[in-house]
């Protein structure tokens, strides 16, 4: 038998290994390349599918238009390491122009310090449900955990002090106390205990405490009857019933909520009324619609003939122009008591006489007694249902003349100012939960906003402590704080600084084209 | 196996190097997340870093398949190549997966990440087949061949079977094809059966006919053609049939037909090893190629939208 012959050269054999290695080698090539070929042909952009990931959806528009965000080879943040040795990278800026077509992200406050591209806090491309603007303290704390460091050029004077120079967490200790909720501006006297007590009696002038004179639902004016008496439990909705008022009777998200009728609408001041209420504030309390059902503003009349009539007295006038309309009012009617008095030719005075007056001396008297009765009654007498009872008052007097003036009521629409509140998120808390004192508070001075120790009990890490179970809701800067244009912290999202410098129409929108041509 | 023993030492500085970035870069990583609110991607400072060491690493993995197809020059000792191949393919995923911040990204980076994984594991299996079968050939297969010349040496056996049937059994004698004009070696090895001169002999017919029919097929085309002789215990059966119906003179001539077909069976099997040994390049290399190519897309699409 021949033993076995292979060719010298036999390493030059290609196997059938090797001949599928090489095909299977060029397949894969052809394949990447037809991919690549395809995504530039297909796309609306030379992108090859190299986006890292789905934009947000608030962006999904220009999913697969990156030049709409991006500048060729320039970092979209400022973190972004950008190696010296290769020049062709550069480090952000032309990128934030981008964002800044739509979003004009006004200063945090003037000069601040560092100056940040927009991608070094925004981060996109985390998928669609990603949020855009909640983020890591770390992007907050980076400065606010020694701000005395970043100051630079901003004076001073350009803040509210005091201004905490360190804030790394949201913890007691850590976040300073909320310096809007130490103390009330507000001038008006309310007594939430007063109202919150069934009946609402009447509050003793020396120990201040509610005591007597109870209202029943037979007591309020029949116009606004109903809506106070479907607050009223299932049990205690007859006319004998004494009032009983909850949280709800004045303080709602929603104007529906109030079950007004036509005519109450149309005495409300349309700010009063915001149509489709995002729920986050409370609606501001008005006088035409929280307190003139128990408190209708009225004075005494008396009439030519000797009886006395209520008049009623229109709300939001300061005492000189009040005097002037009750004036006008009272004057007009007792000039309709007059017989023929619209037919009186006007007296024409003599030259340098003085005309007299178209009323009788009598009637005359009878308008300045009613002014200074009016005026007496509604600035003088707290104990009535006047001005006094809720407002504060300034009294000059200069001789004889004495002029009243009522302390605007300041009463904070927004209390944390600086911060964001959002109460429909809280809706399945009572009440009293957070402002305890809204049962109990006898004086107006009192804050019932919650300080930061209330907020720590669910706004922070999660804990247990002795059988007591707090925090797990989110506790991020961002929960509450937003960064731009807080030297204007009472402006919202619909702000014009806020706002895109050059609308664009509709096919420019949806191509990207979105800066200044 | 290849990583125990004294093949260890050698790969010592590697696992170290390894390790050591490894460790290294997952620090860096580490404290980098720990001062952002989402992992660092790409464009950070560790994974840009990691990202141009991962891409060299991509690009000198590849440079083997070169360094091969140029062995002739030398480019250092292939043993050290491969050494660093396997450790530096090694320490490629963990820094990948640093650079991309442990996600998966786009189509694209996606993509990349399920060729990285499929390569290096397809590698991993690879290196564990390079550490079990050659064992495994050296001791089932003592005659064992060149493993591009087993269809070369197929035919061989079944011109010498052809050649001895036909002698013995007075048939035509086809001549066998012309070999190109090569130069050729002889080799040695494997068992061979007791020296025998083949002779016509009466009443060989049914030896004619089961070579015709079974030996002959199963020599050109293997165990698809004649399963039965493909399992010892069938072949055996099989010749001891045959040898019943042959004179005993013609026994030592079965007999070397039955060593030329058991010789077959072992080429058969040498083959299946050798592609079980090497069937890991089919996925290994393709991917590689699609590895390096959608890399390359990658760098230039990554810088222009960083």
């Amino acid at each position: 038998m021949a033993l076995p012959r292979i060719p010298l050269k036999y390493f030059k054999t290609i196997s059938p290994l090797d001949t599928w290695k090489g095909r299977l080698g060029w397949i894969a090539s052809g394949v990447c390349v037809l991919w690549v070929g395809a995504s530039a042909w297909m796309g609306k952009e030379v992108h090859f599918h190299a986006s890292r990931g789905q934009v947000a959806s608030v962006h999904q528009v220009w999913n697969d238009r990156c030049s709409t965000c991006h500048v060729p080879f320039q970092a979209m943040s400022s973190h972004s390491w950008t190696p010296g040795f290769l020049p062709f990278l550069h480090p952000a800026a032309a990128s934030e122009q981008k964002c800044q077509s739509c979003h004009a992200g006004p200063d945090h406050h003037a000069g601040t310090m560092p100056a940040l591209s927009c991608g070094s806090c925004h981060r996109e491309h985390r998928g669609a449900e990603a949020s855009l603007v909640h983020m890591g303290d770390a992007d907050c704390t980076q400065c606010h955990r020694n701000l005395k460091a970043h100051y630079g050029a901003i004076a001073r004077s350009a803040f509210e002090p005091p201004i905490h120079n360190s804030v790394p967490a949201f913890k007691e200790g850590l976040h300073p106390k909320f310096r809007s909720v130490q103390k009330d501006p507000g001038q008006l006297r309310f007594s939430h205990a007063q109202h919150m007590t069934p009946g609402v009696p009447a509050i003793d002038p020396l120990t201040k405490q509610p005591g007597g004179g109870l209202w029943t639902l037979g007591d309020i004016a029949p116009s606004y009857r109903e809506r106070y008496r479907n607050q009223q439990p299932a049990e205690q909705r007859q006319d004998s019933d004494f009032v009983h008022l909850s949280c709800a009777s004045c303080h709602r998200l929603e104007t529906d909520d109030f079950n007004l009728t036509p005519a109450q609408i149309s005495e409300l001041p349309a700010a009063a009324q915001p149509a489709r209420s995002s729920g986050a504030y409370m609606l501001p309390i008005t006088y035409e619609n929280q307190c003139k059902a128990c408190h209708p503003l009225s004075v005494a009349e008396r009439l030519p003939d000797g009886k006395l009539r209520e008049v009623a007295v229109p709300h939001r006038l300061q005492p000189d122009a009040l005097q002037k309309h009750l004036g006008d009012y009272f004057t007009a009617q007792a000039a309709r008591g007059q017989t023929g008095f619209g037919d009186r030719p006007a007296a024409v005075p003599l030259p340098g006489k003085l005309p007299q007056g178209a009323l009788q001396p009598s009637l005359a008297e009878l308008v300045a007694r009613n002014l200074k009765n009016a005026q007496e009654d509604l600035y003088a007498r707290p104990i009535k249902k006047n001005c006094a009872l809720c407002h504060y008052l300034e009294k000059e007097t200069a001789g004889e003349q004495v002029t009243w003036k009522v302390v605007p009521t300041q009463t904070p629409q927004v209390w944390l100012r600086h911060a964001r509140f959002d109460h429909a998120a809280h809706r399945a808390l009572d009440c009293r939960a957070c402002h305890a004192a809204g049962y109990t508070s006898v004086d107006s001075t009192d804050v019932l906003i919650p300080d930061i120790d209330n907020c720590v009990q669910c706004h922070a890490p999660p804990a247990s402590h002795g059988g007591k179970v707090s925090g797990g809701a989110r506790h991020h800067c961002t929960e509450c704080h937003r960064y731009h244009n807080a030297a204007h912290p009472a402006q919202g999202l619909g702000a014009l600084r806020r706002g895109a410098p050059h609308p664009v129409g509709i096919e420019d929108f949806l191509r990207g084209k979105l800066e200044k041509p | 196996m290849l990583l125990s023993g004294e093949n260890w030492k050698p790969h010592r500085f590697w696992a170290r190097l390894c390790v050591l970035c490894t460790v290294g870069f997952g620090l860096w990583f580490a404290s980098a997340a720990a001062r952002q609110p989402s992992w660092p991607g790409g464009s950070s400072a560790v994974g840009l870093t990691c990202g141009l060491v991962g891409g060299a690493i991509v690009v000198f993995e590849f440079a083997l398949w070169l360094r091969k197809k140029v062995r002739a020059r030398r480019l250092g000792k292939a043993q050290r190549w491969l050494r660093a191949h396997i450790w530096l393919g090694l320490l490629s995923v963990p820094v990948l997966l640093i650079h991309s911040g442990f996600r998966f990204g786009g189509p694209l980076s996606a993509t990349l990440m399920v060729l990285l994984l499929a390569v290096v594991a397809s590698g991993l299996w690879g290196l564990y087949m390079q550490s079990r079968l050659p064992r495994r050939l050296l001791e089932e297969f003592p005659g064992e061949n060149i493993a591009s010349q087993i269809a070369r040496r197929c035919r061989e056996l079944e011109n010498e079977a052809a050649q001895l049937v036909a002698t013995v059994c007075g048939l035509e004698k086809k001549e066998a094809p012309e070999e190109n004009g090569e130069a050729y070696v002889q080799v040695g090895g494997g068992k061979q059966v007791a020296a025998f001169t083949p002779r016509t002999m009466a009443g060989c017919e049914p030896l004619a006919r089961f070579f015709e029919n079974t030996a002959a097929p199963y020599l050109r085309q293997g165990r698809s053609a004649a399963p039965l002789l493909a399992h010892v215990g069938g072949a055996a059966d099989l010749f001891g049939h045959v040898r019943g119906q042959v004179p005993p003179e013609a026994h030592a001539a079965v007999d070397v037909l039955e060593d030329l077909c058991s010789q077959r069976r072992q080429l058969d099997q040498q083959a299946r090893t050798h592609l079980i040994l090497h069937c890991w390049l089919l996925v290994h290399f393709p991917l590689s190629v699609a590895l390096v190519i959608l890399m390359a897309v990658h760098i230039v699409a990554a810088f222009k939208y960083y």
